[in-house]
């Protein structure tokens, strides 16, 4: 009796000491929020020096790491922020994974908690139903009246940048912009382009001459039939990111993409009679063994193994391929990017990197636009290649980089404690790059110019086929780019049915390409898309498509 | 005499109150996390929008449903699950039998124990390692095709072709399970009565009639238990194994409702639809499963209850 009564007390103990706990919290954590919108709300147009909180919520990876005992609330970026810019930039709430992001922003449009006054996302999907919910803010005037004039500048620049957050002609958040300085080369083996006598193929008569040697030369000499033409991979379809095969299709239509036709509306350009054409010269290529057997069941990162393995004779791909993955040290051959050959319609094209991916989106209730604008332009200084940025020479001194004799040094190793990634502090969590900047800066190297700027003594130490890839491409990057024009979030038809239609369409190319179904089938998918939905999807995406270009 | 006993059970009850109480965090969270969740089924019920919620999305009754079977390949993908699941299920048990019986006549006890736990291995490696090591395998190229090179057997795509997607689904999935059900039906035979073999033995039974007549009948009810229960998966033909390796060549052939719903459900962001074919998936499952018990409580000698 006694040892039960033991039992039942130390289970109320325990109880207790947890209800106390309990209290505890969530105490601390709503003594927190009542003074952070305490502080955000006072004064709506203050002073330029005056000390405001800006408040976000923010996705803490494994990326992310800190020194001198700093956390993500309190860290050498934000007390920059505080101490050049008077803004105190505070975390409401913090998760581990982009999902868990999306998923809390998702609960807080159904609950009334307040949204961060300044957060980015690149789910369109989220985005809308955050702008429906009316949560957020309408930045139309607020861009005009406080933005800088170089993201101004930027913005006029490339008006669609503003189609993913347009509705009803008002602009509901800040798309941020992408690189766009990477896609797409040819890499190409010159060792067995040499030992074979050939150039560089231009045309796709070309291209066909070469893999043919490629393929039945014997061109790594070991006197086996065992090399391929061309890397490719076919699994997720003929339009991806590496190993990709779509510069075969040349401008005229892009698998995959939405693109302007000729009577000026947006047309999908999987089912253009362009591409049944590219879609017979790779199953042309297929059975002559041009190809990869198992281009099919390749992942991209799978598919690039025979060209490191040197199985292969080219592979096509972004610049980047030669930062350290997928190509290795280990590659002792001779390779190089080359211009991309003209495609089947005898012109240079390729689907292109998108503008933007992710934006910012603010909560209606934020008072301090100025103010954040200030805080972007400052760290936007690096993406537009600004000598005079405050970052120039890296984000936080000890951090990424240290100064020996008056010189930024990038070494690792000299950095003491070690290097730490201080960009992924800001409220981008990382750098904001510019489209294009980075190209020229990299052409400017691969070029053989020396290095001047910071950024150029930064962008030095990277593989130098990078820096010739960057040169080789900003040679015909604006004239062969194709860029998906549809940048909305999925219209209803899309969400209803684009699964079957996307997979009616890798199947169909897949099998026309292994020979299984023959090229006529092309047009039987054709026809099947249209009624299968496809005629209400492009309905529906000339309609987004009208109501965000006015 | 009922009222007493009545009293005296009650009062046992309050006596043992403090320990009862132990099991009662467990209940409340299985209460939140197996049963609440169930109420998000009436999604399947309703044109679901975020924004508006579970409680002011409209309802449409059963739609979903209607275009699930409507769907131009929902026949196809219903019935690649079914086809796979069982013979999965079939090969997944007659397998695991016929090496528990082979490793049971081993006498010596180091390669008897080291085999079981070198086929048990596989068991612990995730699809996603697999999935890569597979496609290299299988590859054109890979280890597979060079053996039947050398056979003179020409090339297969195991990846590619439809009818050899499935037989490699199939005999990939056996290799990498069996290692653990070969250990449940070793250990049921350690069960079996010692002493009837030395009565077949003195009867003059050799080793396949011991087989045939002792080990095999002592098996049955494990094998029905076993068996049955696995029909209540007879529609999960296995998302992560297919997941990783199938690509469109072998949509026809491969492609199954949880890769249907993981493509529809996730990637378009129609949940509804998603949670309609999951509920579609549950009710099967369901009714396979209160056969299969009735088939193991009658034949099988098996009781949960």
């Amino acid at each position: 009796m006694k040892r039960r009564l033991t039992v039942v007390k130390s289970l109320y103990t325990a109880l207790a000491i947890s209800v106390l706990l309990a209290g505890c919290a969530s105490n601390g954590s709503a003594g927190k929020e009542n003074g952070s919108t305490a502080n955000s709300g006072a004064g709506g147009d203050s002073g330029a020096n005056e000390a405001v909180t800006i408040t976000t919520a923010r996705i803490v990876g494994g990326d992310v790491t800190f020194k001198n005992g700093e956390d993500i609330d309190n860290n050498v970026h934000y007390k920059w922020a505080k101490d050049e810019l008077g803004i105190i930039l505070k975390n409401d709430w913090t998760v581990g994974t982009g999902d868990a992001f999306t998923t809390k922003l998702r609960l807080m449009v159904n609950t009334n908690e307040k949204l961060p006054d300044v957060f980015r996302t690149g789910d369109l999907n989220l985005a809308t139903q955050l702008i429906d919910s009316g949560k957020l803010m309408d930045i139309t005037e607020a861009f005009e009246q406080y933005a800088s004039p170089r993201l101004k500048a930027l913005f006029e620049q490339y008006p669609q940048l503003w189609y993913p957050v347009t509705v009803d002609g008002r602009r509901y958040g800040l798309p941020i912009t992408n690189a766009v300085s990477s896609s797409n080369v040819l890499w190409i083996r010159q060792d067995w382009l040499d030992k074979l006598h050939l150039d560089a193929p231009e045309t796709m008569e070309e291209l066909e001459q070469v893999m043919d040697a490629f393929t039945n030369q014997d061109p790594d000499g070991n006197n086996k039939n065992d090399t391929i033409g061309m890397s490719v991979s076919l699994r997720n379809g003929v339009a991806t990111w590496m190993a990709s095969s779509d510069f075969i299709f040349g401008k005229a239509a892009m698998p995959t993409s939405w693109n302007k036709g000729p009577d000026g509306k947006l047309q999908y350009g999987s089912v253009q009679p362009s591409v049944k054409e590219g879609v017979s010269k790779l199953a042309k290529w297929m059975k002559k063994g041009y190809l990869d057997k198992d281009a099919g069941t390749l992942d991209e990162s799978k598919a690039v193994e025979s060209f490191i393995q040197g199985r292969s004779g080219m592979v096509f791909g972004p610049t980047w391929m030669a930062s350290g993955w997928p190509f290795t040290a280990d590659m002792n051959f001779d390779y190089k990017a080359i211009p991309l050959p003209s495609g089947i319609d005898g012109q240079q094209g390729f689907m292109a990197e998108q503008l933007t991916s992710m934006q910012f989106y603010f909560n209606k209730d934020f008072k301090h636009m100025d103010r954040f604008f200030v805080y972007l332009d400052k760290i936007m200084g690096p993406g537009f290649y600004d000598t005079e940025s405050e970052f120039a020479n890296g984000w936080a001194e000890g951090y990424d980089y240290v100064m020996e004799n008056g010189e930024p040094v990038y070494d690792h190793d000299k950095i003491p404690g070690g290097f730490t990634d201080a960009k992924k502090y800001t409220l981008f969590y990382n750098d904001i790059q510019t489209p294009k900047m980075e190209l020229e800066v990299m052409a400017k190297l691969g070029e053989g110019n020396a290095p001047e700027t910071s950024y150029d003594k930064q962008f030095a130490s990277r593989d130098k086929r990078w820096q010739e890839g960057a040169a080789v491409l900003k040679t015909y990057m604006d004239k062969a780019s194709v860029l998906n024009e549809m940048t909305g979030p999925p219209t209803p038809a899309m969400s209803k049915k684009s699964e079957l239609l996307k997979k009616m369409e890798n199947e169909t190319f897949l099998k026309i390409i292994y020979g299984s179904s023959p090229i006529e089938s092309f047009d039987t998918f054709v026809e099947q898309w249209k009624k299968a939905g496809g005629d209400e999807i492009t309905k529906e995406v000339n309609e987004w498509y009208a109501s965000v270009i006015e | 005499m009922s009222v007493r006993t009545e009293g005296k059970k009650q009062s046992r009850f309050i006596k043992d109150l403090p320990i009862h109480l132990f099991i009662l965090p467990s209940i409340i969270l299985l209460l939140i996390f197996n049963y609440m969740p169930m109420a998000g089924i009436i999604l399947a019920f309703q044109d679901y929008k975020p924004r508006l919620g579970l409680f002011h999305s409209p309802w449409v009754g059963l739609e979903h449903f209607r275009y699930l079977f409507t769907y131009p390949d929902s026949k196809q993908v219903i019935w690649n699950t079914f086809l796979i699941a069982s013979l999965k299920i079939v090969a997944n048990t007659v397998i695991p039998i016929g090496f528990a019986l082979l490793l049971n006549e081993i006498r010596l006890l180091v390669f008897k124990r080291s085999v079981q736990t070198l086929v048990y291995l596989p068991h612990f490696l995730s699809w996603v390692i697999l999935g890569g090591i597979l496609t290299d395998l299988l590859s054109n190229k890979g280890l597979a095709n060079q053996a039947l090179g050398w056979l003179g057997i020409p090339s297969i795509y195991f990846l590619g072709d439809g009818d050899w997607f499935r037989f490699t689904l199939i005999v990939s999935d056996v290799w990498k399970e069996f290692g653990f059900s070969t250990i449940v039906y070793l250990a049921a035979l350690t069960g079996v009565n010692q002493s009837l073999y030395e009565a077949a033995e003195i009867d003059g039974a050799g080793r396949w009639k011991q087989t045939l007549n002792i080990t095999l009948p002592a098996l049955i009810p494990v094998i029905v238990v076993i068996m049955t229960l696995s029909l209540g998966n007879i529609l999960n033909a296995g998302f992560d194994q297919i997941f990783n390796l199938y690509n469109p060549l072998v949509y026809r052939e491969g492609d199954i409702i949880d890769t249907f719903v993981y493509r529809v459900g996730l990637m378009n962001g129609s949940f509804s639809f998603a949670t309609a074919v999951g509920l579609f998936k549950s009710v099967v499952s369901f009714i396979l499963i209160v056969v299969s018990y009735t088939i193991a409580y009658r034949w099988g000698n098996y009781r949960i209850f």
